[in-house]
Formats: structure tokens, C-alpha cells, sequence
């Protein structure tokens, strides 16, 4: 089997539980960044591109909650 | 993503001089490469290591330095460049890959690998990538932390167990290794990363949250702790050093001590030898001193007759001197009666008168006893004198020592063979061992002892750390949870963004946990489906996985199987490699180098026909004691691509020859 269904499909699986309110869609993006610089001598990259994930996750968020709270 | 290697060509490297190529298989799965030993089949493998990661392994699994990697004609003839060239195909992408070494200054000429200069160049579908991204592709496409499941000496298969068995840093490096090749790094790099972080957001919560009246309170306890798990993070980084430094320090005198285990041998042999020399020696003075005692009585022995004969001379004397005072008293008490009898008239017995003539016959009677009582005498001091001397002699009795002094002598004789063989044996060992610094061998003896101690005190206090710093997280993330509680809006987006990265660590984390679960599975599955494949004992049911990969044969009963030869851990790593294959994230070209070395026909048989199911790609270099080329062969025919030969040309010079190929099949 490969990394990528093997890994993700636990991830996805894992996801209701731990974190119901994350979108896989951010759980799928961190794990290529890993996946994509696992062998690379320099991994330094990966936190700091894992932070750009969230801050725009973060953003929809905050925007969709304001929204909503506007709305209702 | 799949290598499959196309061709290698080799310059200069080992023991092929000039270039030489090697074409791997296309339409069919497996090369076979024949050679005796000594020709070159472990530098065919130590090639495609070279090229693909810059270094080469010796036997012991150590690198090379590259200047011995050169060959030895061609060095001598004044060219110093090797370079090997191998071309492969990743999916659809077609590489070139070079690796050339030369002297730095042509003019001078190298002789360690500080006089040599390295170029490295890698061509992707025809495009020259940048020299500093050559070696991250490479290491994306086979990671060289995962090549020892796929360019392996079957020599080494049959350690694999015993090193993930042990507590050595070898041990971490094949579980490290085994990890990686199953994808497990890539989701803890994910939760190392989100810690950063995590870190980062909740240190900007907390500034914020000092300003805020509720949260200031928890800002402060959030501060303390962050600042104690910064230092107990720092200590614990510093034990981890100090660990590995220990774990490196041990390996080296490890292999110090087993290039000297001979010596350290002999050592304890002569040490035993000089105890055995020094309880002979004491015995053979106990028993001289046996000797000694015994031969102060022995005159004793050798008088003996004389002494019996004058004793037994005395004992007449002394006897004659009593006969003659019993003898005496007789004659006395009959001249006695005599007299009564003449003083009366009467018969004292019958009471008749004595007649005149009965007297003078008693009369003559008397003077005749009292001349016998005139020779009877008995001499007192004579007799005395007698007595004293046979007591004195007597107690000059045999000593009865000849007999002890022969049995002493011939333990003595015994004794002293013995001694003169431990003291050569003794002489042949000092000889053997001049050559060698014993004082070192036990200084690092002693050193491998104490560095093995200190590496388990690190480990537990290592443990002891990490326990820590878990307990204060925890403590952190409860706090965190209350600067959220009670921070007012401000402080809205940060808490969330800290619980964000809260809920994704708690994510990977638990992804990690049963994807290591899933894994050991996996691998516990394939591995025992494998092993039964290539196992001929019955009574086995299969294969156990521990947390370190390691694997346990199973009897029938489902109990693990003690003892097992050097064959069965043959088998038990080829399977584990296998069954790390199958599951692996990455797929790749199998070389094995001696693969049947240690085992019988039967197992030969299963393995070759296991084989082709390991990879699409596999190179067998084998020698003739490992393989029969007719009977061996005909299991795998059918997969056999082509067959090269190593031929000697020289002692120093090596040749690939082809001896057979499928002109039939297919490029795949």
C-alpha cells in the first residue's frame, strides 16, 4: 500500500474524533508538505509553510464565523 | 514511486579497469551475476552505492575511504580518475546519474581522499538538474537511510536480528530505518513542526494575555512554564548529545574489541594458565616437602635388619638370664626341702623315720644341688641392660616410608610434565601476544564496560526527562485552556489558532500510534507468510513482531522457537526485508550480493523462487559455492533477463562478460 492513502485514510479516520471542527482538507495539506520533505536534508521549510496552512484556515474561519454570527 | 536501473558503467572503479557496463534487466525481473570471490561482485554492488550516495562499505559495513576504491592498475599507470555512471527510470522519468572522482591537482598524485575532488551530476529526462539539489532527488527517490533493504550483502542478512535485538546505536539505525522506509517520519516531522508552532502562537497568546485583566494571572503561570519546559527541553537535548556521543563511543570500542577478540581470548587463556602454573608449582613444593619429611625416618628402613638381628640377639640374652633365676629358685626351694628333711628324723610327706643310709644319700644329694646352684646365677644388671636396649630399639621400628617416598615421586614426575607443558604453552602465548598492546585491549575492555553503564543511566534519565516535560505540556495546554476561558476578544484569534495547533498535534499523534500499530500488523503478516514460504521446517507456524521490528519464529503452539542457526536467521531477515517491501513507501531495485551463502539446496530452491516476487527488479551476484549454475538456475529461468560473468584478468583486474540473454522478451 502506499503512504499517502495509508496515512491519510488514518488521518481522515482519526479526524471526527480528535479535531471535528479542522477541515481534512488542511490534515491532507500538512501531510504532503511533510511527505514532500521527508528525505530533504533541509526540512526548516516545513514549519513555516505548515503555519501559512493554518493562518488561512484560520482566516475562512474567523470570515465564516463572522459571517454567520452576522447572519443569524 | 518505482527506480528501475537500466544500465551502470563503470570506470576505474575496483577491480575493473578501463569502462565497463552492465546492463540490467528490462524484459525480464532478474540479472544474475556469477563470480568467484575476490573477482569484484561485492564492488558491482559497492558501485551503485558510490554513485547513488558517495560512499562505499566494507563487510563490517563501514565506509571505504574512495581512494582505495580505485583501481590499483590504473593508479599505478598514472590515471587516478573512477567514475561510475548509472542510468534509471523513476515512473516516467528517465536519469543519468555521474559520479567522477580526480585529483585535485593533476600533477600531483593523490593519496588520500583529501587529495581528491568529487563532481556529482544527475540528468533528469536529458535536463542537468543544479549540483545542490542533486543529492535531495536522489535521496527522494531511494533514501539512502533505506537502501539497506535494497542493496544488501546476503552475508550481513543473518545479523539483522541480532541487531535489533541489541540496545546498540546500530539497532536504532534499523529501526530509524524501518520507520522511514514505512512513512512514518513524515507524520512525526508533522508533529515536531506543529510544536514550533504551537510554541510561536502560544508565546504571542501569552504577551497578549498579560494585558488582559482576567488572563494576567495565567499569562504569568503560562510564562513559568514555558520557561521550565524550554530548560528541561535544553537538559534533555543535552543528555540526548551526551547519549549519543556514549552510543558512538561504545560502537567504536565494540569494533575495536572484536578486531582484538582473538587477543583478549588468549589473554584470559594465559591468565588461566599462569593460575594453573602457580596451584602446580605450590603442589609440587607441597609435595617435595612431603618427600623431605619422609626421607628424614627413611635410615630407619635401611638399618632395619640390623637392628631386628640385635634385638633379637638381646631377647636371647635376656631370656637365658631368666631361665637361669628360674632355674635357680627351683634348685634353691629343693636344697631347701632337703635341709628340713635332714634336720628332722622323720618323713615330712610320710612321716617313717629316716634311715642312716637315706641321709647320706640326701646329703649327697644337697652338695650335688648346691654345686648345680653354683652355676646357676642371674646377672640383674645384665638382664636390665637387656630389657633397656630392646625397648630403645624397638622404637627404632621401621618408618615403612619407601612405599609414600615412590608414590610422592611419581605425583612429583607428574607435577613437573605438566608444568613444563603450561610453561610452553605459556611462552607460546606471551610470544603470540608480544605483538599486541594487552594494556590498551583491557583499557578499552574496561572503557566499553563503563561506557555501558553510563548509557544506561543516560536512558533513564533521558526517560526521566521526557516524563517531565509531557507532564508540564499537559500543564501548559489545561493553562492555555483557561487564558481562552477568561481572555476577552482580543485574544480570540490567538486562542484559537493555539488550539488549532493543539487539536493537530493530538491529530498526528494518534495517527502515529496506529499507523505503527497498522505497520507491525502488516509486516507481522507478510514476514510469517513469507517465512512459510521459505522455510522447509513444518512445525513452524509463523513469525511474531516485537516494538523493535525484531522476529520471533513461532511453533505449532504459537511459543517462540529459542534457538535458531545461522540459516533460520537467513531466512527470518530475508523475510522481514520482504515483507518491508511489500509495505514500503518507496519501490526499488534489489541487489543481493552472496545471497545463499549459508544455505542447503532446498532453501536455495524456495528462496530462488521467492525472489522475483520481491521487486520487479532484482541482481543476484552469486559465486559457484553458493549456486549450481544448471540444476540452481533452472528455478528461476523463465525470469532471468541475462547472465554476466566476472572474469579474472589479472589479479588486480576483473572483467564483465555476458554469457546469456533473453533475446525474446519484451522491454518491460
Amino acid at each position: 500500500m502506499n503512504e499517502d492513502s495509508r496515512t491519510v485514510e488514518i488521518l481522515l479516520q482519526e479526524l471526527p474524533q480528535i479535531a471535528p471542527g479542522i477541515s481534512p482538507d488542511l490534515v491532507r495539506s500538512i501531510f504532503h508538505v511533510e511527505e514532500r520533505l521527508q528525505f530533504d536534508n533541509d526540512r526548516a521549510e516545513a514549519a513555516p509553510q505548515i503555519k501559512k496552512l493554518v493562518q488561512v484556515h484560520l482566516e475562512k474561519d474567523l470570515t465564516k464565523g463572522a459571517i454567520d454570527g452576522d447572519e443569524s | 514511486m518505482g527506480m528501475n536501473l537500466d544500465e551502470i558503467t563503470l570506470r576505474n572503479f575496483g577491480p575493473y579497469y578501463g569502462k565497463q557496463s552492465l546492463q540490467f534487466g528490462r524484459s525480464r525481473p532478474i540479472v544474475v551475476v556469477h563470480g568467484a570471490n575476490m573477482r569484484g561482485k561485492t564492488s558491482l554492488l559497492n558501485a551503485i552505492r558510490w554513485a547513488l550516495y558517495g560512499h562505499a562499505l566494507d563487510r563490517f559495513g563501514k565506509y571505504m575511504p574512495t581512494v582505495k576504491l580505485i583501481n590499483w592498475d590504473a593508479a599505478q599507470s598514472g590515471d587516478l580518475t573512477m567514475s561510475v555512471v548509472l542510468r534509471f527510470r523513476v515512473d516516467a522519468d528517465g536519469y543519468e546519474l555521474t559520479r567522477r572522482v580526480q585529483p585535485k591537482d593533476p600533477l600531483i598524485p593523490g593519496k588520500s581522499d583529501q587529495d581528491f575532488e568529487e563532481k556529482l551530476y544527475l540528468e533528469k529526462n536529458g535536463y542537468q538538474l543544479s549540483s545542490d539539489t542533486v543529492q535531495t532527488e536522489i535521496n527522494r527517490i531511494l533514501p539512502e537511510q533505506i537502501s539497506l533493504f535494497f542493496l544488501f550483502d546476503g552475508e550481513m542478512l543473518n545479523k539483522y536480528e541480532g541487531l535489533l535485538s541489541s540496545s546498540d546505536k546500530q539497532a536504532q539505525i534499523i529501526k530509524d530505518s524501518i520507520e522511514l522506509i514505512l512513512g512514518v517520519p513524515s507524520l512525526s516531522n508533522a508533529v515536531s513542526d506543529l510544536r514550533i508552532n504551537l510554541k510561536e502562537a502560544a508565546k504571542k497568546q501569552q504577551q497578549l494575555a498579560k494585558k488582559d485583566k482576567s488572563a494576567k494571572v495565567f499569562a504569568e503561570v503560562a510564562a513559568q512554564l514555558q520557561a521550565d519546559i524550554d530548560q528541561l527541553e535544553e537538559d534533555l537535548a543535552g543528555l540526548q548529545e551526551e547519549r549519543d556521543k556514549s552510543l558512538q563511543k561504545k560502537q567504536d570500542l565494540d569494533e575495536q574489541l572484536q578486531a582484538t577478540a582473538a587477543i583478549e581470548t588468549d589473554v584470559a587463556r594465559l591468565k588461566l594458565l599462569q593460575d594453573q602454573i602457580q596451584k602446580l608449582e605450590a603442589e609440587q613444593a607441597r609435595l617435595q616437602e612431603e618427600e623431605r619429611a619422609k626421607l628424614t625416618n627413611a635410615w630407619r628402613d635401611l638399618v632395619q635388619p640390623k637392628i631386628q638381628a640385635r634385638i633379637q640377639r638381646l631377647e636371647q640374652e635376656s631370656s637365658a638370664q631368666m631361665d637361669g633365676l628360674s632355674k635357680a629358685n627351683v634348685v634353691k626351694t629343693k636344697a631347701k626341702d632337703l635341709n628340713e628333711l635332714l634336720s628332722g628324723s622323720l618323713c615330712p610327706l610320710c612321716g617313717s623315720a629316716v634311715s642312716d643310709l637315706d641321709v647320706a644319700a640326701l646329703q649327697r644329694k644337697k652338695a650335688e644341688l648346691e654345686d648345680e646352684l653354683k652355676h646357676l646365677s642371674f646377672d640383674e644388671e645384665a638382664w636390665s641392660k637387656a630389657s633397656e636396649s630392646i625397648r630403645r630399639l624397638r622404637r627404632l621400628s621401621p618408618a615403612g616410608v619407601a612405599d609414600t617416598i615412590g608414590y610422592i615421586e611419581k605425583e612429583l614426575m607428574k607435577v613437573r610434565v605438566d608444568l613444563v607443558d603450561l610453561e610452553q604453552l605459556g611462552r607460546d602465548l606471551n610470544e603470540r601476544l608480544k605483538a599486541h598492546d594487552q594494556v590498551a585491549i583491557a583499557r578499552n575492555r574496561r572503557d566499553y564496560d563503563d561506557v555501558t553503564k553510563e548509557i544506561g543511566v543516560l536512558e533513564s534519565q533521558i526517560e526521566g526527562k521526557e516524563k517531565l516535560i509531557s507532564d508540564k505540556q499537559a500543564e501548559a495546554t489545561r493553562n492555555r485552556a483557561q487564558i481562552s476561558k477568561v481572555g476577552g476578544p482580543e485574544l480570540e484569534r490567538l486562542n484559537r489558532e493555539v488550539q488549532l495547533y493543539e487539536s493537530l498535534i493530538a491529530l498526528f499523534e494518534k495517527a502515529i500510534e496506529r499507523l505503527r500499530d497498522d505497520l507491525k500488523v502488516a509486516v507481522e503478516r507478510d514476514a510469517s507468510e513469507i517465512f512459510l514460504q521459505l522455510t522447509t521446517d513444518r512445525s513452524y507456524k509463523g513469525l511474531r513482531i516485537n516494538d523493535y521490528y525484531g522476529l520471533a519464529i513461532l511453533d505449532q503452539k504459537g511459543g517462540e522457537v529459542p534457538v535458531r542457526s545461522a540459516g533460520a536467521e537467513q531466512i527470518v531477515a530475508l523475510s522481514l526485508i520482504g515483507a518491508l517491501n511489500r509495505n514500503a513507501i518507496r519501490k526499488g531495485p534489489i541487489v543481493m550480493d552472496t545471497p545463499f551463502g549459508r544455505l542447503d539446496p532446498e532453501h536455495r530452491e524456495n528462496i530462488l523462487k521467492f525472489i522475483p516476487t520481491m521487486s520487479d527488479q532484482i541482481t543476484l551476484l552469486v559465486h559457484a559455492g553458493e549456486v549450481d549454475r544448471e540444476r540452481d538456475m533452472a528455478h528461476i529461468s523463465g525470469r532471468i533477463d541475462r547472465e554476466y560473468e566476472i572474469v579474472r584478468v589479472s589479479s588486480s583486474q576483473s572483467r564483465l562478460e555476458l554469457i546469456k540473454e533473453d533475446k525474446n522478451g519484451q522491454p518491460r
